[in-house]
C-alpha cells in the first residue's frame, strides 16, 4: 500500500491547487487478496488493489462533491474544475460548519506487514490443510483464505490531517455432507493468529452433529446464540436503533426513551473503535476523534452518536461518528460492543430444559424499523437442546423477531467475545447469548 | 486501449497461461440526492484493469488502477503466479466453453446523455418533487435521487477478441418517511431503494411520471400511518409488480445461477434447491408460469453485447410451462449441464473483480388478465406491492417479503389500505400457486442495482419484467395479530 507521506503528498497537492473556500480530500485504499474454495479445491483466486479519493469543495454556501480512483497528480485540476462546476451550478446553498482544524488522535496497532504480503502459495497451503481434514471426513469444503490491508486518511484545509491503516487476515470454512452443514470463521488483525486446523475442527465437528437433521415446529423457544448468530441481528442495531439523525428526528424505537430502561440489565452495550481486531477508525468522515460510547449501561439508554449537526439539533456535544460533512444519513455506531458475561456456552446449555442451539443465521433483514422487527434464517448448524444436552441437528428454521425484545429477553451472556471485521471501519465484538422467548415463525426443508 | 491489452495477453502466455483475458474499463458516475431540499451531487470516475489467466486448468486475477505498460506486464505475470498457486489445490482441470472471437463495438441505444444535461435542469426536477412531497407536516423526510452511469469496457482475449461496450443507464426516484400515530411508513416511487433504473439516456426520466405521482405517493404515506395493519393469515394474494420484481430475483434468479447450484457460493450466498437432476423435469411451478433470460432486451440493466467471458448476449428460457428448463452459466461451467456453449452470464462489478456467474434479466412471461378482472375474481384476498424488506434461506426455498403498501380485496372489490403488509412460502408451492397472471398491458421491466454476490463481496445489476399475478393461499402478515 501507499505509504502514509505519498498520500499526505496527493492530499497536499489537491488542497494546493483548489481555490475553493474549504477544500477536503479523503483517500481511502485496499489492497485485498483472497483464495477462495469449493469442492475441494481452489475455485478463486485473486489480488487486487485499488485507491480511490473523493474531494469536497465548498464555495460560499454551495458544495461540489467528485470522487476517483487513480492517485496520478495529472488528474487533479480535472476533478477540482468539476467539482467547482457542480457546486457554481447549483441554485440553493445549504448551511456550512467550518473546518476541523488539526486534532489528536490515539491510532490502535491494528496494521501488520507480514499479513498485508501474505504470497498466494501460503494462503493456498493453509486452504489445503483444512481441505485436507474435510476430504478426510468424506466432507466438501467451501470457504476463503484472506489477508487484507486497508488506509484511510482525510485532510483538509485548515491543516488537517488524520490517517489510520489496518490489516486483517479472515479464514471462514463450511463443511458440507450430504444433508448437514457446519461453519466456522476466524478474523484477526495478523495471519500468524489465525488457526485454521481449529476451525475446521469445528465446521467438522457442527457437520457431524447435524447430520439427519429432524424438523421441529416454529414457535418461541429459548435459544443459545453463538457469537456469530448475536453479530448477525446486532449489526441492525448500528443503523436503525442507534442512528443518531434518525433518533433526533423521532425515527428510531430509542427515540425519546434516553436514560430509560431498554434491555436486560445484564446488557452493557458499547461503540468502540478501539477493541483490537474490529477495525475502527479512531476519527469520522470529518476527521473528528471518535469517543467510546457507553450506548446500554446495565440495560439503560445513555448514549447517541452525533455528528455537529445532530449535536446541535439534540443539545449535545459531537460525539465524533459523522459519515461526512454533507451526509444525510445520519452518524452511526460502526463498532458496536457487547461486554462479555461469565457464562461459558457449556453452562448455558447445562441449564437448558428445551432449547435450540443457533450457530448462525442467513439473509438477515428489517422488518419493522420502529419495532426492531427482523426477519431471518438459521444456518450451517442448529440444535435442540434437551435436559442440559445437545439431543439432535434440526432443520432450519425463519426467525420474525424484535432485536430489543431480544435484548430485555436476555437470560445469560458468554464469557468470550468473537470479534468481526467487516472492513472500512465497521466491525463488532460479542459474546454468546442465551435469550428466552424467541420466536420461529416458518420451518424449511434441510 | 487495445494494443495495452494485448500487452497484458502476450505477457500472460510468456509466463505460461494457456488462457487470459484483460479488461480495461472506465466508469463515470453522477449521483444526485435531494433530501429536505438539499442538495448532495456527487460526480466520480474511475480507470483500470483486471487480468485473469488460466494456467494448466486453474485460475489466476490481478488487478490495477495504474494504466501503463509497465503495470500492465506486472499484473499479467502477478495472475500467472497467482494461478500456479491455484493449480496447487485442483481436483479436475477448468472446461472453457467455445465461443467464437469477435471484433466489435456495442453501445447502450441512447437519445439523450444525461451527463450532458445541465445539472440545474436536473436539480430543478428534483427540488420540485421534494416541494410536493415535504408540503404536509407528518411527512419528515423526503428523498429524492437521480443517478447515471457510464461504463466503457475494452475486452480483449486470447483467442483473438477485441471488444469496446459503451455502456450507459439512469435512473430516479423518491421516498417519504412519514411520522404519526406513534408509527413511522415509507412509500416510494416508481420503486423503492433509489427508483427505477434502465440501461439508456435521460429520455428515460422524462418518461417517469415523477412529478404527477409526488402528490399521490406523500398522500398515501400518510394514510398508511393510521390503516389498519395487514393480519396474519392465510389468504389469496395478488403482488403487484414492482414487488414482483424481487420475488422473481430471489426465488429464481438466485436459485438458477449454476455456479450457486454447484456449491461454489455455499461458504458465503449459499446454494439452492434447483440442483441438476431437476434440469428439465422439476415442477418448477403452475402450468402459466413461464420464466425467460434476456441480456438483449432493450431497457434491461444486464443488456450488453458480451459478457464477460466474451460470449455474446443471448435470450433463454429458466422455466417453461412450469418446469425448470435453463440456468444462468459461463464458460466455465456450461458443460456441467451438457452445454457446449455458454449463456453468457458471466460478469464482474469492476476492473478490479474476477468475473463470476450473476443473474441476467430475467422476467415472468405476461399472461392474459386486466387487473381490474383479476381483482373482480377474488374474493377474499390483499393485493400488495413496492418492496420493503427480504429474506430467503441459503438454498432459495423459504422466503419472507415486506411490502410498503397493500390493500384488501373483498368480494371482487379493492377495499381499505393496508400497512406492514409481508408474505411468506417456500419457493416451488409459492409458484405452484400461481394462478393468474396479469396481460403484458401491465408488464413493465424493473432495475435492480444492488445485487450482492462473491468473496470479496460483488455488486451487479439486472432487471426482471413482469405483470402483477395472483398467488392462492398464501401466509401474510406475518408476525402481526391474528
Amino acid at each position: 500500500m501507499l505509504t502514509k507521506s505519498r498520500i499526505q503528498q496527493f492530499a497536499d497537492k489537491v488542497i494546493k491547487a483548489s481555490d475553493a473556500d474549504m477544500t477536503t480530500v479523503s483517500i481511502a485504499g485496499e489492497r485485498e487478496a483472497l483464495t477462495r474454495f469449493s469442492n475441494n479445491e481452489i475455485t478463486q483466486n485473486v489480488d487486487s488493489i485499488r485507491y480511490s479519493f473523493t474531494i469536497r469543495c465548498v464555495y460560499g454556501d454551495k458544495v461540489g462533491i467528485v470522487s476517483g480512483t487513480s492517485l496520478e497528480a495529472k488528474n487533479i485540476k480535472g476533478f477540482l474544475e468539476t467539482a467547482k462546476q457542480i457546486a457554481l451550478n447549483q441554485r440553493t446553498g445549504k448551511r456550512i460548519f467550518p473546518l476541523p482544524e488539526m486534532q489528536k488522535y490515539t491510532i490502535g496497532k491494528g496494521y501488520d506487514k507480514g499479513t498485508e504480503d501474505v504470497l498466494p502459495q501460503k494462503r493456498a497451503d493453509m486452504v489445503k490443510s483444512a481441505v485436507k481434514m474435510c476430504s478426510k471426513e468424506k466432507m466438501s469444503a467451501a470457504g476463503i483464505m484472506s489477508n487484507t490491508a486497508i488506509v484511510f486518511a482525510i485532510a483538509n484545509s485548515k491543516g488537517l490531517f488524520a490517517h489510520n491503516e489496518n490489516t486483517n487476515a479472515t479464514f471462514s470454512i463450511t463443511a458440507q455432507t450430504k444433508n448437514s452443514s457446519g461453519w466456522s470463521e476466524d478474523s484477526q488483525t495478523s495471519i500468524k493468529k489465525l488457526n485454521v486446523i481449529k476451525d475446521a475442527e469445528t465446521a467438522i465437528n457442527k457437520a457431524k452433529m447435524s447430520k439427519n437433521p429432524k424438523s421441529i415446529e416454529p414457535g418461541k423457544y429459548t435459544v443459545i446464540l453463538e457469537p456469530a448468530a448475536v453479530a448477525d441481528i446486532i449489526s441492525f442495531l448500528s443503523y436503525t436503533v442507534f442512528n443518531g439523525l434518525r433518533y433526533a428526528e423521532g425515527r428510531t424505537f430509542l427515540s425519546g426513551k434516553l436514560k430509560e430502561r431498554v434491555a436486560d440489565a445484564k446488557v452493557n452495550l458499547y461503540d468502540d473503535a478501539f477493541i483490537e481486531g474490529i477495525g475502527g477508525i479512531p476519527f469520522d468522515m470529518e476527521g473528528f476523534p471518535k469517543k467510546k460510547l457507553h450506548l446500554i449501561e446495565k440495560g439503560v439508554f445513555k448514549e447517541i452518536p452525533t455528528d455537529r449537526r445532530v449535536a446541535e439539533m439534540l443539545k449535545m456535544e459531537n460525539t465524533g461518528h459523522s459519515l461526512g460533512a454533507d451526509d444525510e444519513y445520519g452518524p452511526l455506531p460502526l463498532n458496536l460492543h457487547i461486554e462479555n458475561g461469565d457464562k461459558s456456552l457449556e453452562k448455558m446449555i447445562d441449564t437448558t430444559k428445551k432449547g435450540i442451539l443457533v450457530t448462525q443465521f442467513h439473509y438477515v433483514n428489517i422488518l419493522d424499523p420502529m419495532k426492531t422487527l427482523i426477519t431471518g434464517m438459521t444456518r450451517n448448524g442448529i440444535f435442540l437442546i434437551e435436559d442440559g444436552k445437545v439431543k439432535q441437528g434440526l432443520k432450519n428454521l425463519r426467525f420474525t423477531q424484535s432485536i430489543m425484545e431480544t435484548l430485555m429477553n436476555v437470560d445469560m451472556i458468554g464469557d468470550k467475545t468473537l470479534v468481526q471485521s467487516v472492513g472500512f471501519g465497521g466491525g463488532f465484538s460479542v459474546p454468546a447469548m442465551k435469550v428466552r422467548d424467541f420466536h420461529f415463525t416458518s420451518k424449511t426443508e434441510f | 486501449m487495445f494494443k495495452l491489452g494485448n500487452l497484458a495477453i502476450d505477457t500472460a502466455k510468456h509466463y505460461g497461461a494457456d488462457y487470459a483475458d484483460i479488461r480495461i474499463i472506465e466508469t463515470k458516475n453522477e449521483d444526485l440526492n435531494v433530501r429536505n431540499a438539499k442538495v448532495s451531487a456527487d460526480y466520480s470516475q474511475t480507470l483500470g484493469f483486471g487480468i485473469r489467466v488460466l494456467y494448466r486448468g486453474s485460475w489466476g486475477f490481478a488487478s490495477s488502477d495504474t494504466l501503463t505498460a509497465e503495470e500492465v506486464k506486472r499484473i499479467a505475470k502477478e495472475a500467472v503466479l497467482i494461478a500456479k498457486a491455484s493449480s496447487s489445490l485442483q481436483t479436475a482441470k477448468v472446461k472453457w466453453a467455445k465461443e467464437q472471437s469477435y471484433k466489435d463495438h456495442w453501445f447502450t441505444p441512447a437519445l439523450k446523455n444525461p451527463f450532458r444535461i445541465p445539472l440545474e435542469r436536473k436539480l430543478e426536477l428534483m427540488l420540485s418533487i421534494d416541494e410536493i412531497l415535504r408540503k404536509k407536516p407528518e411527512i419528515k423526510v423526503s428523498t429524492v435521487e437521480m443517478s447515471f452511469q457510464n461504463i466503457r469496457k475494452w475486452f480483449v482475449n486470447s483467442e483473438d477478441s477485441e471488444i469496446l461496450q459503451d455502456l450507459l443507464r439512469s435512473g430516479a426516484g423518491y421516498s417519504v418517511t412519514s411520522i404519526g400515530n406513534n408509527d413511522m411508513q415509507v412509500r416510494s416511487y416508481p420503486a423503492s431503494f433509489g427508483g427505477q433504473y434502465y440501461s439508456g439516456g435521460y429520455e428515460i426520466i422524462e418518461q417517469m411520471e415523477l412529478f404527477q405521482n409526488a402528490e399521490r405517493i406523500r398522500d398515501e404515506a400518510i394514510a398508511l400511518l393510521t390503516a389498519d395493519e395487514c393480519q396474519e393469515k392465510t389468504s389469496d394474494l395478488i403482488i403487484g409488480g414492482s414487488q414482483m420484481v424481487l420475488q422473481i430475483h430471489e426465488s429464481v434468479g438466485h436459485a438458477t445461477e449454476l455456479d450457486r447450484v454447484l456449491g461454489y457460493e455455499a461458504n458465503y450466498a449459499g446454494t439452492s434447491f434447483a440442483t441438476l437432476e431437476k434440469y428439465k423435469k422439476f415442477k418448477y411451478g403452475s402450468p402459466i408460469v413461464n420464466l425467460f433470460a434476456d441480456s438483449t432486451i432493450p431497457l434491461g440493466l444486464a443488456t450488453h453485447g458480451y459478457d464477460d467471458d466474451g460470449v455474446r448476449a443471448q435470450r433463454w428460457d429458466i422455466v417453461k410451462n412450469g418446469t425448470l428448463t435453463g440456468y444462468m452459466t459461463n464458460r466455465e461451467l456450461a458443460h456441467k449441464i451438457g452445454d457446449t456453449r455458454s449463456r453468457g452470464c458471466s460478469r464482474s462489478q469492476g476492473f478490479s473483480s474476477i468475473p463470476i456467474i450473476r443473474i441476467a434479466n430475467l422476467s415472468l412471461a405476461p399472461g392474459e388478465w386486466e387487473l381490474d378482472d383479476l381483482i373482480k375474481d377474488t374474493k377474499n384476498g390483499v393485493y400488495m406491492d413496492t418492496n420493503k424488506s427480504w429474506s430467503i434461506d441459503q438454498m432459495r426455498l423459504n422466503f419472507q417479503f415486506g411490502c410498503e403498501i397493500g390493500y384488501e380485496i373483498k368480494n371482487g372489490k379493492k377495499g381499505k389500505m393496508l400497512k406492514n403488509c409481508s408474505y411468506q412460502d417456500i419457493t416451488p408451492e409459492f409458484w405452484g400457486k400461481c394462478d393468474a397472471i396479469c396481460n403484458e398491458n401491465y408488464w413493465d421491466l424493473w432495475g435492480v442495482i444492488n445485487c450482492g454476490k462473491g468473496q470479496p463481496g460483488q455488486r451487479a445489476e439486472m432487471s426482471h419484467g413482469s405483470a402483477p399475478a395472483r398467488f392462492k393461499k398464501v401466509k401474510i402478515g406475518i408476525g402481526n395479530k391474528k
